[in-house]
């Protein structure tokens, strides 16, 4: 038998002046299941309050309707007010007759005629309610950050400062990503490794960072607060516990002309080598399919010349287990290959540029390292063909950018910044140089940024042309760049010493992989897909891991900073407590009724049902179910509507709630 | 609500939690004014609202249902919407085959910020249904009109000329001990063959009706041990829709396929698949005309040339004619559930009994389960005692998921099952 | 002497009946290949020949598939029960088949037994069986083998007897029937005979013999597996009489229900505890045996069969009491 306490609210005027709040709370009395009901002038405050905790107990109630506002204004309200007399919240509920009644009705009987029936559904809801409890989940309190650039050292050192342990993993064999390479940043072009440096030499020194370089993660198992994550180690063939970073091994290595990776090519490096001076760690590595000694037992040169006895050749892969309650996924970027062939026939390339053919045609990337001062030019830009000094470059933006017909529909946000850069770059290096931009927009919205860019024009003198380029072509020595001015309505043509695309930013390689192992959505892109893109930015869909940075969407070094804080700070909450309690209004599945069809398991938008089997105490196997991860399930109830047993329920919107709700309509 | 001389309409409203709910505030906030008859009942998200809610609301007697949420593409539950999207589309399509006035459901998308568009179809919808007056016309008796009656043929028994082959097969394969027991028919119906020398029993004609697939499920028959199944090419579609449902792994059965030549019932005439796809073991020759593009249109389309309310008449009679017995389920590979729906009995989610009411609770149901996952072997309608047509209702809404999914049950051991999936082009026409 | 009439008189009969304001109910052609026992709205819907029997069975007319015991309005926090006890139309049930009427007095016996069940009385009350007797049988009937045959008047208030030429004998054995005849016949020499019966497709004794001697039989596991538990069987069954009873709430019209049940439902004898002393379809089907040849018998002292074969032609698989019993006969 129920016990509702229905407490019709006046709410001042706002519901009084329309509805008759003493005829409401007379009829309601009557409704089957209701002990008590009464009105009172504002039950959210104080004295409202106090009358429905005195009335829980001396009525004994087993349930409350609070006849007033909005549940999104006061249902918090007034469930604490029932949990501090005693009554668990979840049995209570509010009838909405202040917006979706009295504010929006005139005639005083039809109001107060409808406020009633809300009343009646909110008591056949109330009266089909379980008292609930919140949902307590175990926590590992550590984080795993993925991908060691500019955003992942930022989310690895708050977090770690915050007071917890963070295990870094990071594929090449340095921390430091695109930003490492780059020279100077945009707006106040700061020496990129000046500022970037003393953060990674604070996160390979932080106490509570694990850094595993030259790492990539294997496997991820478990859920929110109790993740296990699987970690390949790649052999660098270096013990580092040993290494002293001296650099005797790649000065003697007799195999220098690799093409360096981190100088994407602009210059050479050796078999064993280190990617840049300031790596963290400042150890070597050998690439296996470089080295003499690893392919065919020759050479041996670095073992025999290191003093610390570091040299290991044979070294092997090793996978480590880490047990973390929070992932931030920070992987960065990577610039959309011109020249090679692509995968999908639309995303066809722009041979028109000759990039790949002319070697004086380089990305941004590229230019980056020959103006680069620790570069492989030492900081002057000698072009690729001849190490000339180039008196006039061209600029190219938006390649494979925003083009729906070739290319990729979105813009890269970035390049029209880091171009105006490059013009300011090649004009402080080569003063008598010409810089020439050919652009379809300029799109610099940040602070300081449109200021920037009329610097590069005004003063570096940088030619801006609004127009495309259709063709480059090699004509006596000169790049030909043959393009339009659409401000000027003329065709324009630049004989140009080197030309530089400003490639499109795309996720970096292995995204798709990587999202499927962590169960995060993708984009169509590669991207990585938010929770909610206004109001949930750094969240993914699966409870627990995080984004941070150019793996979410093209953006630059602030946004990545900011965004990579944003994510740590959620990880904080996360990691706050050693158990994270959540909302029980989630799904509940019958195991005994269900059919074992997995319906539930491909449509739960949060991947948290999985197939599980039903055995008894002893073990024994009884039969296949699907199982619902209280630690993950939002409450959205989809896999209810998809169930066809029935067996799948939602607690706080059950069937017999619901049904109960519409019969009373009858 | 109604007056004694007015009729006030009632109107019941499905809405989601974040976003219409909240729409519906601000109107509130914003002072909007609009008719009073609607009542909401708010839920998490539109995925939560299945369409068993809908046909309640009409069987308590609302005369306009309003189902309302997120936008696409802006669930606060990211996807909810999406697969209350899809299901929306069959579900109309199913309604509209059995005459329900389609005017008397509404949906819509209505955002957090749109209190005044909650106002403008809260009272363009209230004043459209008082227009159309009471919904008296549901499960209303009428002039039944002329729908052609599924043609039978009841040939005499004639063997088709694997029988014998077949028997061999099987003798072979249960005295080898390959399998343990072979699902196969028999002179009056299936039959269940453990011994070899049994193999004798298994016929192979033209009367071999039965959709063997649905013998799987049975513990009994499971505890036998390893199966063979002799499918028929329509038959053997289900197999392909189970393994997508985790119902029935390959590697732990024996599939005969046999081409068939046709058991004399409606869809052979529309037999598309004369011969097996996937089978272990094929026997036999598909003999015959060649296939016609299935399923047949002549009486789901004379079926839908008929005005609402004719269809609605036609249903009313057929389905008044059920009894429950179920068979139609029991008959359905597809049907696998221990628990049924119709044996849910805290809360009842379908009317048990065999009245207009629970009738059609229960065929919707079935029908409805069975979107894009009915292959069309028939045999429901075959198995019917009160010969009602039940296939009309799963012609139909394999229609609607060919046309507005390219998706056809049993085709594709690859294609994402129906239900559960979504694509951000499903239709919205019928959105507002 | 006996009393004849001829099919126009008889439909003309018919076409009074309607009009004066009884529920007839007989044969009707609903699909071109089925043929069902419903209310007739017309006597031209009345099918006299051209099949062998309707696929229901006349119970439908006295213990309907879906019957309301009472309605309930619910007033505040009390309950107002409505009474079903709407007078009950006089009924006439013209053309049922010797193997439906005879069901009835046996039937009889379970609804008057520990409770005298008021809706079936009311019912059984108000309605007069008109029998046709079958000129015909095909290899589904087997009503010989429950002691009955072709002719047999055993439930009936009428009888008629298929003379030829449009012209029928009518015996009436009630004061019902005679009710309804009296007056609208003609004396005639022509009398109408019995045809043979089916041959004995078992021996009823000798299956019940084994039924209550062979409980653990791995035949009832063999026999079984086909079986699908659906309800064809035990609903289109004269004799067949379980019900249950639901309360399905407002969406359902806040009425208490009274349904038929089948013994084949997995969950027919499923326990408020989660027990099923019958979880497998070989228990069930069992206890269907037993309970028609063995218990039925032994407590009301008839067979709960009048072998009209429904259950034979209906079932999805070709199963149906015939074959167990022939199999259980005939090995």
């Amino acid at each position: 038998m129920s016990r509702i306490g229905v407490f019709t609210c006046w709410c001042g005027e706002n519901i009084a002046r329309t509805v008759d709040v003493d005829e409401v709370a007379k009829r309601v009395a009557e409704l089957p299941g209701v002990r008590c009901s009464l009105n009172y002038k504002y039950m959210c405050a104080d004295p409202g309050q106090t009358i429905v905790r005195e009335k829980i107990v001396s009525e004994k109630l087993d349930g409350v309707v609070v006849a007033s506002c909005s549940p999104h204004m006061h249902l918090k309200t007034f469930r604490k007010a029932a949990q501090a007399a005693g009554l668990n919240p979840y049995l209570v509920e509010m009838a909405n007759i202040r917006e979706q009644c009295s504010w929006v009705h005139h005639d005083r009987a039809q109001a107060t005629a409808k406020a009633i029936e809300i009343i009646h559904l909110a008591v056949e809801k109330a009266r089909n309610d379980a008292a609930l409890q919140p949902i307590r989940v175990p926590v590992t309190r550590r984080a795993l950050v993925i991908g060691g650039g500019v955003a992942g050292i930022q989310a690895a050192l708050d977090i770690a400062d915050a007071g917890h342990e963070v295990v870094m993993v990071e594929r090449e064999p340095s921390i430091g990503g695109k930003m490492a390479g780059l020279s100077e940043t945009f707006p106040t072009l700061d020496c990129s490794q000046c500022i970037l440096t003393p953060r990674m030499v604070e996160v390979g020194q932080h106490p509570r960072i694990k850094l595993y370089s030259y790492s990539e993660v294997e496997k991820v198992e478990g859920f929110v607060g109790n993740f296990k994550i699987t970690i390949r180690q790649k052999a660098r063939y270096v013990d580092v516990s040993k290494c002293t970073g001296c650099g005797e091994c790649w000065n003697v290595c007799p195999l220098k002309r690799n093409p360096s990776e981190f100088d994407y090519g602009m210059g050479m490096r050796p078999a064993i080598y280190i990617p840049f001076p300031q790596a963290v760690p400042a150890r070597p590595v050998i690439d296996k399919s470089q080295c003499a000694k690893l392919i065919r037992n020759g050479c041996g040169l670095c073992e025999k010349k290191c003093k610390a006895e570091a040299i290991n050749f044979k070294d092997e892969d090793r996978l480590v287990e880490e047990a973390v309650g929070a992932v931030v996924v920070a992987t960065g970027y990577k610039l959309y290959s011109i020249a090679k062939p692509q995968p999908k026939a639309t995303l066809a390339g722009y041979g028109e540029y000759g990039y790949g053919k002319y070697k004086d045609v380089i990305d941004s990337l590229q230019f980056e390292r020959l103006v680069s001062a620790s570069g492989p030019t030492g900081g002057v830009l000698k072009r690729p063909s001849d190490g000339e000094i180039p008196k006039s470059v061209v600029f190219i933006s938006c390649v494979g950018s925003r083009d729906n017909a070739k290319g990729l529909p979105y813009c890269s946000k970035i390049c029209c910044m880091y171009t105006a850069k490059h013009t300011m770059l090649y004009k402080h290096k080569v003063h008598e140089g010409q810089a020439h931009v050919f652009y379809m927009d300029i799109r610099a919205g940040g602070k300081g940024y449109d200021e920037f860019v009329r610097r590069a024009i005004e003063q570096d003198g940088a030619k801006y042309y609004r127009g495309r380029v259709s063709k480059i072509t090699q004509e006596g020595g000169k790049l030909v760049v043959r393009g339009a001015d659409t401000l000027a309505g003329m065709p324009v043509t630049i004989e140009a010493d080197m030309v530089v695309l400003a490639a499109a930013m795309r996720p970096a390689d292995g995204i798709e992989e990587l999202a499927q192992k962590l169960n995060i959505g993708c984009d169509e892109f590669g991207f990585l897909l938010e929770s909610h893109p206004k109001l949930r930015p750094v969240e993914t869909n699966t409870t627990g891991i995080f984004i941070a940075g150019a793996c979410h969407s093209p953006k630059d070094i602030p946004e990545a900073v900011a965004q990579a804080s944003a994510a740590a700070s959620k990880v904080q909450v996360m990691l706050a407590a050693d158990e994270l309690t959540r909302e029980p209004e989630i799904a509940a599945i019958n195991e005994q009724t269900c059919a074992a069809c997995f319906a539930c398991v491909r449509t739960c938008p949060y991947h948290a049902i999985d197939r599980a089997e039903l055995r008894t105490a002893r073990g024994a196997f009884i039969k296949n179910t699907a199982r619902v991860n209280p630690g993950l399930c939002m409450g959205c109830g989809t896999c209810v509507s998809v169930c066809p047993s029935k067996s799948a329920d939602l607690q706080g919107f059950t069937d017999q709630q619901v049904y109960a709700m519409v019969e009373s309509l009858a | 609500m109604s007056t004694a001389h007015e009729f006030e309409p009632k109107i019941v409203a499905y809405v989601c939690n974040w976003c219409t709910y909240l729409g519906a505030d601000l109107a509130g906030t914003a002072r909007l004014e609009y008719p009073p008859n609607v009542r909401i009942i708010r839920l998490p998200c539109t995925g939560r609202i299945d369409f068993n809610l809908i046909i309640k609301a009409l069987e308590v007697g609302a005369d306009g249902v309003l189902v309302s949420g997120c936008h696409p593409g802006d669930c606060h539950y990211t996807a909810g919407n999406y697969h209350a999207r899809r299901r929306w589309i069959l579900f109309r399509e199913l309604l509209d085959t059995l005459g329900v006035d389609l005017r008397r459901i509404e949906f819509a998308w209505i955002s957090a910020a749109e209190g005044r568009k909650w106002q403008q179809v809260v009272t363009e919808f209230t004043e459209q249904t008082r227009k159309l007056g009471p919904y008296k016309e549901l499960y209303a008796t009428g002039p039944v009109p002329d729908v052609p009656a599924p043609e039978t043929a009841t040939p005499e028994a004639k063997s088709f000329a694997a029988e014998r082959e077949l028997r061999e097969v099987c003798q072979k394969l249960l005295a080898e001990g390959t399998v343990k027991v072979v699902i196969g028919y028999g002179a009056r119906g299936p039959v269940v063959v453990t011994r070899p020398e049994d193999a004798g029993r298994l016929v192979w004609n033209n009367r071999c009706f039965s959709n063997l697939t649905a013998y799987l499920k049975r513990k009994e028959i499971k505890a036998l041990g390893k199966a063979a199944v002799i499918v028929k090419p329509c038959d053997e579609k289900s197999l392909v829709e189970l393994e997508k449902e985790a119902q029935f792994e390959r590697k732990g059965a024996h599939v005969i396929g046999m081409a068939c030549e046709g058991v004399g019932q409606p869809k052979c005439a529309h037999c598309t698949a004369r011969t097996p796809r996937f089978a272990d073991v094929t026997l036999g020759v598909a003999a015959g005309a060649e296939p016609q593009s299935s399923p047949s249109p002549n009486r789901f389309a004379a079926l839908m040339a008929m005005p609402p309310a004719e269809r609605m008449a036609f249903w009313t009679e057929e389905l008044n004619r059920c009894v429950k017995c179920y068979a139609c389920r029991q008959v359905c590979p597809m049907c696998y559930c221990e628990r049924c729906i119709v044996d849910k009995n805290r809360p009842i989610a379908i009317d048990p009994a065999p009245s207009t009411k629970g009738n059609f609770a229960w065929q919707i149901a079935r029908a409805f389960h069975l979107a894009g996952r009915c292959v069309g072997c028939g045999e429901c309608s075959r198995a019917c005692p009160a010969g009602i047509d039940l296939a009309l209702l799963n012609i139909s809404l394999h229609i609607a998921a060919q046309k507005n999914f390219g998706y056809e049950a049993g085709a594709d051991p690859k294609a994402e099952p129906l239900i559960g999936s979504y694509t951000l082009h499903d239709t919205e026409v019928f959105i507002r | 002497m006996s009393e004849i009439i001829s099919q126009s008189v008889l439909r003309a009969l018919t076409a009074e009946w309607i009009a004066g304001g009884k529920s007839v109910a007989g044969p009707a052609r609903v699909k071109p290949d089925l043929v069902l026992y419903r209310t007739l709205r017309s006597e031209d819907e009345l099918l006299l020949e051209g099949f062998q029997r309707p696929s229901n069975s006349i119970k439908d007319f006295l213990f309907p598939k879906a019957e309301k015991l009472y309605g309930y309005k619910i007033h505040g926090n009390s309950i107002e029960l409505i009474e079903n006890d709407s007078p009950e139309p006089a009924r006439v049930i013209i053309a049922a088949r010797p193997c439906d009427a005879a069901a009835l007095p046996i039937l009889d016996h379970v609804f008057n037994w520990d409770f005298h069940d008021e809706f079936y009385n009311r019912r059984r009350a108000a309605t007069t069986v008109v029998t046709l007797a079958c000129n015909a049988h095909d290899e589904n009937c087997f009503c010989t083998s429950v002691g009955l045959d072709p002719g047999s008047e055993r439930g009936s208030d009428a009888i008629l007897f298929a003379l030829g030429n449009g012209q029928y004998e009518v015996r009436c054995a009630t004061e019902k029937g005679r009710a309804l005849f009296d007056g609208k016949t003609e004396k005639s020499e022509r009398t109408g005979k019995t045809i043979p019966g089916p041959e004995k497709r078992f021996d009823a004794q000798a299956v019940r013999a084994f039924v209550t001697t062979h409980f653990e039989d791995p035949f009832w596991k063999e026999h079984a597996l086909t079986c699908i538990g659906c309800g064809t069987c035990a609903f289109s069954c004269p004799a067949c009489h379980c019900f249950d009873i639901v309360d399905a709430g407002p969406a359902a019209g806040n009425a208490r229900m009274k349904t038929w049940d089948s013994c084949q439902f997995s969950t027919f004898t499923a326990h408020a505890s989660g027990h099923n002393p019958r979880p497998v379809q070989a228990t069930r089907q069992r206890q269907r045996i037993l309970h028609k040849f063995a218990i039925y018998p032994e407590k009301f002292g008839e067979i709960l069969c009048t072998g009209c074969g429904n259950c034979a032609r209906n079932c999805p698989v070709g199963l149906g009491v015939l074959g167990v019993a022939s199999e259980i006969n005939h090995g």
